[in-house]
């Protein structure tokens, strides 16, 4: 009989797990399967409530949420087994999230009347939906991923994502009313604690002693220390459940010009949460390692900051922040790095003879940068009819750059062995009309020179005279209009081809250190950097991050593909982070070799579409520009 | 129905059981205006005892109901009907269905009326529906005096219009495929196909092709139901 397969699969499903036979059997009736082709929306954020709760039976469904800058953030992706909906029709209000097919997706959906009865019903189901927190949970972490994206800018995401009662460190230190306040001075002083709950007789906590009322209260008003301690105690107490977040907690505290919170779980008191412990929390916070690295006056003392951006990044990875805001994020703190490098360096040798600018170009211009950077750095210094004091600039920064190679070497940043040219090669420090020149050289003649196209990204970090942005428009001016520069760059980046093989098959490397595995970033990444730029560079488009040029040519040019490449992309990101992470974890220098073979069936489609996807890109290129000039 | 048609089956109506009678008045409650999506479809499949349908005969009936797109497995028919021709060892060996297995099987009459009570006023999906269609209503003319009242939509038909008419369901399906048989159509939509050849298990297949398909009408402007009709009379 066809229904049951449908009560076959509910039987693996909790919480219909607990029906009986004859519950199951009138259940079943009015269970329907709805199919949902790839890419459609099920439900869509603040639309009408679902009217179903739906669980996938075959398929994967996106949950995503809308921040409030208007980015969609993927919250999770639901597999066979598990549901949505739930929330929606709990509270009966409107969606909580946008639900879109990833693949061919098909649902069982339960009427929402079926799913309340249910609830009325039977105690275990109950206990399920409701009793675990369940529906609170995911309130709660739809709120907070709501409000990520502004949140990884300001660095405080841990307050997001980290419960109270998670960071509460010891017990409970309580007396009763009647206790003096000396005594309860005392027992402060002995437990090294700033606060004490006070109980009644009966035990309930009913108030709290800080060491502001002890300093307020007694010595300032001289009052007796042998009164009774509830005569100064605060009441009635403001306290947080366990399971608040710490922002949530902070804002009580801010709202109440309280320090001090009683956390309750399971409605006992589980202990007191003060603002030093957020303040303790915020220590692995994306800020608090910023403000570090500009505190630190040794570059010895600098070597730490990689492990400690490592794990920061390994909790965005978790908590599935966007590709994007990742790269971003080492890329800012990378080159908060360099700065701090710089300055201390400055120290040591004095500053340089002529003012000067620095800047990141390539990856680190793009904020492109992973957890395996390729740092590339330029100076560009003021003109000057004075050869000597160019001489001596050239000098100063040529042994700058030894040693900034050494000390970003020591943090565990420094170039690799594939990549000999060091961070601030000599060739990368001139003046500003040296750069003009050289620029003027490489847009003429490209193929002579063959200039590196990642000058394209040029992006200052550190003085600001304005050269580097107009160095950057006479690139990018010129450079849109020489059909020379352009075929250049076209053929260049066509030159690179996607790893796909006979019918489809993903190409692997054949033998030596890598068999069997792929570079990401050489065959995926790169393609999609390079081809973009092509694109950029001839509608002018004024971004340099891959992803935001992306969005451009999407909105001004209406690029049908921009927004898949755009995925694709960010999904490479993401799985190149995702595996440099493993091979830190695993003790292991961070590369971005993937073996296609240990991927999941989801990943090995998603990848091979991008990769497809690069290949009609090279063909768009290849239409436009005699790709045949650079062999 | 006209008075006349009414007239002339007077006596054989008084007589005919509950379900029936009350299907020979379903034209005039029909409401084809409805949109496809609140539409009742009955995805059905029957497995006979060879295809010549002046001697073969009907031996299983299933069938499952559908709201829209929205199929439910809680709401199938399935029954085995005793065969009025003898079954054939070719036949045989596709439905595996053997003279033990219809020994207490329904009578043909039985059958039907069961499946007429089952499928109430809905719409019929079938693939190559008109064999289906021809067989059971040669067995209703006989044993009741007329046919199934209730319209009916074939899923290969549909498939064949979807593909001339929308560059969308082409494109989402890659390529044309050659063979229009139900197991044929399945695999390349991605339907499990899992038991052999069982007239329940190939309704939810029909099913199942029917459900993929309309969630491409909207984008050909097919909204209500009577619109859906029009493709298979094209």
């Amino acid at each position: 009989m066809l229904m049951n397969e449908t009560i076959d699969f509910l039987r693996k499903v909790p919480p219909f797990t607990f029906l009986t036979d004859e519950e199951m059997d009138v259940f079943v009736q009015d269970i329907s399967l709805e199919y949902y082709p790839q890419g459609s929306r099920i439900l869509a954020q603040d639309g009408p409530p679902s009217a179903y709760l739906s669980i996938v039976k075959k398929g994967i469904i996106r949950v995503s949420m809308t921040s409030d800058e208007g980015e969609e953030i993927v919250i999770d992706y639901r597999n066979a087994g598990e549901f949505f909906g739930l929330l929606s029709i709990v509270r009966g209000d409107r969606s909580r999230a946008n639900v879109v097919a990833v693949v061919d997706t098909i649902c069982y959906l339960i009427p929402k009347e079926k799913v309340l009865a249910l609830i009325k019903t039977n105690p275990l189901v109950d206990e399920y939906f409701l009793k675990s927190f369940f529906v609170n949970f995911i309130d709660k972490t739809y709120q907070e991923t709501r409000s990520r994206v502004s949140l990884v800018g300001d660095g405080e995401r841990l307050l997001f994502t980290t419960a109270v009662g998670d960071i509460v460190r010891r017990g409970l230190v309580t007396v009763g009313e009647d206790v003096s306040i000396r005594e309860a001075a005392q027992i402060m002083a002995e437990e090294k604690i700033s606060s004490l709950i006070i109980v009644n007789t009966g035990g309930l906590p009913v108030g709290i002693v800080t060491d502001r009322d002890l300093r307020e209260k007694v010595v300032a008003q001289g009052r007796d220390s042998r009164d009774p301690v509830g005569t100064i105690m605060s009441s009635p107490l403001v306290r947080v459940d366990a399971s608040d977040y710490c922002f949530d907690t902070l804002l009580k505290m801010i709202r109440y010009d309280i320090h001090h919170l009683l956390v309750i779980e399971s409605g006992v008191p589980k202990g007191v949460v003060t603002n030093h412990d957020f303040m303790v929390l915020q220590g692995s916070s994306p800020t608090s390692l910023v403000r570090e690295i500009e505190d630190e006056q040794s570059i010895e003392s600098l070597a730490k900051v990689r492990a400690k951006m490592i794990k920061i990044v390994s909790t965005l990875v978790r908590e599935g922040a966007r590709a994007g805001s990742i790269t971003g994020l080492i890329t800012e703190i990378t080159e908060k790095l360099l700065n701090r490098i710089v300055t201390l360096t400055e120290r040591k040798i004095g500053p340089p003879p002529l003012a000067s600018t620095w800047f990141l170009f390539g990856e680190g211009g793009r904020r492109e940068f992973t957890l395996r950077p390729t740092i590339r750095l330029g100076v560009v210094f003021g003109d000057t009819v004075n050869a000597i004091a160019i001489k001596n600039t050239e000098r100063y920064y040529t042994e700058f750059g030894i040693r900034l190679r050494d000390a970003m070497t020591l943090c565990g940043l420094g170039p690799v062995n594939s990549d000999p040219g060091g961070i601030l090669q000599q060739d990368h420090i001139r003046s500003f009309s040296g750069w003009q020149s050289l620029i003027e050289e490489w847009i003429t003649r490209p193929f002579a020179h063959a200039p590196d196209e990642g000058f394209l990204e040029m992006r200052t970090i550190r003085g600001d005279d304005g050269h580097v942005e107009g160095l950057l428009e006479l690139f990018r001016g010129r450079a849109g209009q020489q059909r020379d520069f352009m075929d250049y760059v076209a053929a260049k980046a066509v030159r690179n081809r996607p790893p796909l093989g006979f019918l489809g098959k993903v190409v692997v490397e054949k033998s030596g250190e890598h068999q069997n595995e792929l570079d990401l970033f050489e065959k995926g990444i790169k393609p999609i950097v390079d081809s973009i730029r092509v694109f950029s560079l001839e509608k002018a488009v004024p971004e340099i991050t891959t992803l935001r040029r992306l969005q451009y040519l999407k909105e001004r040019y209406a690029f049908d593909e921009a927004e898949n490449i755009g995925h694709a992309l960010e999904y490479l990101f993401t799985l190149a982070i995702h595996h440099e992470l493993e091979r830190i974890e695993g003790g292991n220098a961070p590369d971005d070799f993937i073996n296609p073979g240990h991927l999941g069936s989801l990943e090995m489609k998603t990848l091979k579409e991008s990769f497809q996807l690069i290949t009609r890109t090279y063909e768009i290129i290849e239409k436009a520009y005699p790709i045949e000039r650079v062999a | 129905m006209s008075s006349l048609f009414a007239g002339l089956f007077k006596g054989r109506q008084d007589g005919l059981p509950g379900p029936v009678k009350a299907h020979l008045t379903l034209k005039k409650r029909l409401d084809l205006r409805r949109p496809v999506q609140n539409a009742d479809f009955v995805a059905f499949d029957t497995e006979l005892t060879g295809l010549d349908f002046k001697k073969d005969s009907i031996i299983s009936i299933g069938a499952v109901k559908l709201k829209g797109s929205r199929i439910f497995p809680g709401r199938s028919f399935a029954t085995l009907v005793r065969p009025e021709s003898p079954l054939q060892g070719k036949s045989v060996v596709v439905h595996e269905i053997t003279h033990a297995d219809l020994t207490g099987a329904a009578a043909l009459e039985d059958a039907l009326v069961d499946f007429i009570a089952f499928i109430g006023d809905a719409v019929l999906i079938g693939h190559f529906v008109f064999i289906d269609l021809n067989f059971i209503n040669r067995a209703m003319k006989r044993l009741f005096g007329f046919k199934l009242q209730n319209p009916a939509l074939d899923t290969s038909t549909l498939h064949d219009w979807l593909y001339e008419n929308d560059s969308a369901f082409a494109k989402h399906h890659k390529g044309m495929t050659l063979k229009q048989d139900l197991y044929s159509l399945a695999q390349k939509y991605g339907i499990t196909v899992e038991a052999a050849h069982d007239a329940q298990y190939d309704a939810y297949l029909t099913a199942q092709l029917f459900q993929r398909f309309l969630h491409f009408l909207p984008g050909c402007g097919i909204q209500a139901t009577e619109e859906l009709l029009m493709i298979g009379k094209s």
